[in-house]
């Protein structure tokens, strides 16, 4: 169990936060929050849907511990607050003028046609950060689609190069637009914050998913100005220059993961005679040359001893298993990884020689969950878990006491639904 | 001189290939001075692997190096030689930050571990990006995205069952979470640093980062032992949910209906109004049921029809639907994308390079950007302005053939 000691908020980010976002743009927040700012997660008094996203835990009633919710709520204060009322929105608009920054998710205009909008916020703080993520941005003609992970990451182009090459293209099963869409809104936010701090000028940062996603595809976009075509899906295989190149190769067990490059093709051969007979002319292959030739000279001599040398490593390899290959790996220096699974990963142990794994206890759900730990390792100020997601409207008092709200003003909040 | 919001902040940038460059490259375009310390006897590969200009022989025209390396200068040093180690040195002691992302103990080896940094300037804050982190049973173990995207376990639960996990086409480790939570965790350092005066070691093990983005199918297992497999598109609580083969080769949209409005709204669209009223398909759960018999007959209608018009017209239902869109999609039609995010930049060795925009927008700064320096560009720049050597020690330095 981790220390519930809240960071020092006058180091490392001392900023407060008003999230209304959802699904995987939590993550802004929560990076916020594990850096020590003060993030009030605010959701709607019947609870945020992000809540009703599995997976959900075992003794989970229907949907009502969510582990997604857990995930990515943590080091978030919890407030209910309702948007459609007059008093709700009043007392929202008494939070933003306490606030650094804002994160939401909301339609574009939504906010706007409740009179919450950026324009109206900036007045009240004119330092105000005020961060939007969508899946297509606030502006330009796709601003009123409708749209989920498969769409956002499909307009992205990253499903077009993933997947194998006689079956339609596909996405990673864990969505992954929005996520990536909330780290981005993370390093805009804090240089916003930044920017707001020297110059008094708060402003609007608008963050896409799909341009979050196309970042992602990077090594693919430069083809067709400078070659006249497009990369395309190539399942197990890889452009190596212009020949293709497994990478993907079966084990006995899996399947593991190989870069083909001069040092690790030597460093196979090389255990290849260690513990087999390998054919007189693999081992007059000029394999140090490749990287480059094979680049300049794709149907040349050399992409046919590629070939030949990969046909006999693909032979050698499925019959060891994938904890064999890493091991060699990790000996011999070659590039080359297990395809693990998510129980591989949990019994990896540099994770856990590296106190990956975090066990922290959920009022809420009445039970510890394992989290992720922080990947990054901060010396001076380490990041950790230190408060759990909340319940719906777990800190109203704490919160609402601050902006001088009575506990009678509270109650017939309460009843009217406003909280 | 333009306002940027990173400026006065400079960065000795030991980071080669595509993590590292990219984590620094947004500093550089907000106006940090963000030194590339490079060699010629081992170019970074980035310079000259990947998608490059045919018939040019060069260093610096492929075109994730340029991608990735915008705004930054470039300085070449032997770092193996005992002067060359001296100017890196010298360079360290008037930075803030000095980052890298090679294998274990690669930095040590020269002396420029985080403990050693640190006798040479007290405050600095030094970012260290290795696949496995810095200690642990397998801190030496190195690789690049094609092994993160299997070792952390994307490929795992990307792909078709009982097909091979062949994970993404593009090295997305690299270009997602690592750059932007190395980025991250900058920015705070130097938050903390301004308003204590401390620095500090950053270690960010590019394998736990990308299991970070694994999210909640790490946690499926941890809570309730159950190892995700690949589901291809299907999605668990959405149907229809997948990419449907258009008119065309190779041409397919998306379409992914997440409630009893949108199913309805799409029957409606595609004329077949009839479908909303037969049990079989009337609950999400239903159509999860009777899932492959609605993909073939989604399939029959999307297959004649062009990717397009179907995004557009069930869009106009409230119907989640996009394209799934190529590259060249994305830089000849996608207005969203080309209008604000993609640029032309000159450059001196080719006619011009198209660049990926910076992502970030603020609204009342604009970001600098100038095209990625050529490999040791700005070595008397580096020198002569930033260190202050004299012109004529600067004639010597390149004699000597420490500046390679």
């Amino acid at each position: 169990m981790e220390s519930l000691n809240p960071p020092n908020q006058d180091t490392l980010l001392p900023y407060t936060i008003l999230d209304l976002s959802e699904g995987g743009h939590n993550l802004c927040g929560r990076l916020l929050g594990d850096m020590g700012a003060k993030v009030i997660r605010i959701e709607p008094p019947g609870g945020s849907q992000t809540r009703l996203r599995g997976p959900f835990t075992p003794d989970s009633n229907g949907n009502d511990k969510s582990l997604y919710w857990a995930a990515y709520n943590s080091n978030k204060k919890g407030i209910s607050l309702s948007l459609d009322t007059e008093a709700g929105r009043q007392i929202l608009l008494s939070l933003v003028e306490q606030s650094d920054a804002i994160l939401e998710s909301f339609q574009p205009g939504y906010m706007d046609s409740l009179n919450i909008g950026f324009g109206t916020l900036i007045k009240l703080n004119p330092k105000l950060v005020h961060t939007s993520i969508t899946p297509f941005g606030s502006t330009g003609p796709y601003a009123g689609f409708v749209s989920t992970d498969l769409v956002t990451s499909s307009m992205g182009g990253m499903p077009f190069v993933s997947g194998d090459p006689d079956r339609p293209p596909v996405r990673i099963s864990f969505p992954q637009a929005e996520l990536v869409a909330g780290s981005q809104a993370f390093a805009a936010t804090v240089s916003a914050l930044r920017h707001s701090r020297n110059s008094k000028n708060g402003q609007h940062v608008d963050v896409t998913e799909q341009i979050s996603v196309i970042w992602t595809l990077m090594n693919a976009t430069p083809f067709p100005k400078l070659h006249g075509t497009d990369v395309k899906r190539a399942g197990a295989f890889r452009k190596k220059g212009s020949i293709d190149a497994r990478h993907v190769f079966k084990c006995a067990d899996g399947h593991v993961s190989m870069m083909s490059q001069a040092k690790t093709l030597n460093g196979f051969i090389v255990w290849m005679l260690e513990e087999t007979e390998v054919d007189e002319e693999i081992l007059s292959f000029d394999i140090d040359n490749w990287d480059i030739k094979i680049d300049s000279d794709p149907d040349g001599k050399d992409a046919t001893e590629f070939t030949r040398l990969e046909a006999a490593i693909e032979n050698f390899l499925s019959k060891k298993t994938k904890t064999e290959i890493f091991e060699r790996a990790l000996s011999a220096g070659l590039l080359v990884a297990p395809c693990n699974t998510v129980e591989d990963i949990r019994q990896s142990p540099q994770l856990e020689a590296r106190s990956f794994w975090i066990d922290v206890y959920h009022p809420e759900f009445g039970r510890d969950i394992t989290h992720l730990g922080s990947y990054l390792k901060m010396s001076e100020t380490p990041l950790k878990v230190y408060f759990p997601s909340p319940a719906v409207g777990s800190d109203n008092e704490e919160i609402f006491k601050s902006l001088g709200i009575s506990k009678s003003k509270i109650d017939t909040l309460k009843k009217q639904g406003v909280v | 001189m333009l306002n940027l919001p990173l400026s006065n902040i400079r960065i000795a940038d030991f980071g080669w290939m595509i993590a590292g460059p990219l984590a620094t490259r947004v500093f550089a375009n907000f106006g940090a001075q963000v030194i590339r310390i490079e060699s010629t006897s081992r170019i970074d590969e980035i310079r000259v692997v990947g998608a490059k200009p045919d018939g040019i022989d060069s260093p610096n025209v492929a075109g994730v190096f340029n991608d990735i390396n915008t705004s930054k200068l470039s300085m070449t040093l032997d770092l193996n030689t005992e002067l060359g180690l001296s100017l890196a040195k010298h360079l360290i002691e008037i930075s803030d930050v000095v980052t890298n992302n090679f294998r274990g103990d690669r930095m040590s080896k020269w002396g420029l571990d985080y403990g050693q940094l640190k006798k040479i300037k007290p405050d600095i804050i030094a970012l260290s990006m290795p696949m496995m982190g810095s200690d642990g049973p397998h801190q030496h173990y190195g690789g690049n995205g094609i092994n993160i995207i299997a070792g952390a376990g994307i490929s795992g639960i990307t792909g078709y069952p009982h097909r091979a996990p062949v994970g993404t086409g593009s090295l997305y480790p690299d270009f997602s979470g690592n750059p932007n939570h190395a980025a991250i965790a900058l920015l705070a350092a130097i938050r903390y640093r301004n308003r204590t005066g401390k620095g500090q070691f950053i270690d960010l093990a590019q394998y736990e980062s990308t299991i970070s983005l694994l999210g909640t199918s790490v946690l499926e297992y941890t809570a309730n032992n159950k190892i995700p497999d690949r589901p291809g598109n299907k999605s668990p609580n959405m149907a229809p949910h997948s990419v449907y083969p258009c008119k065309g080769t190779d041409r397919w949209c998306a379409i992914a209906v997440s409630n009893e409005q949108e199913w309805s709204n799409f029957t409606k669209a595609i004329g077949k109004p009839e479908w909303a009223s037969q049990s079989k398909y009337s609950t999400m759960e239903q159509r999860k049921k009777h899932e492959e018999e609605l993909d073939k007959k989604i399939s029959s209608w999307t297959s004649s029809r062009d990717a397009y018009k179907i995004m557009d017209l069930l869009q106009n239902h409230g119907v989640p639907a996009g394209v799934v869109q190529d590259t060249k999609d994305l830089l000849t039609r996608d207005p969203s994308y080309t209008k604000t995010h993609v640029v032309d930049m000159a450059h001196p060795e080719v006619d011009s390079m198209k660049i990926h925009g910076e992502t970030i927008s603020i609204s009342d700064v604009e970001s600098k950007f100038d095209r990625a320096p050529l490999l040791g560009e700005h070595n008397d720049f580096v020198l002569g302005e930033i260190l202050g050597i004299d012109e004529s020690k600067i004639d010597d330095l390149y004699v000597s053939g420490v500046l390679r």
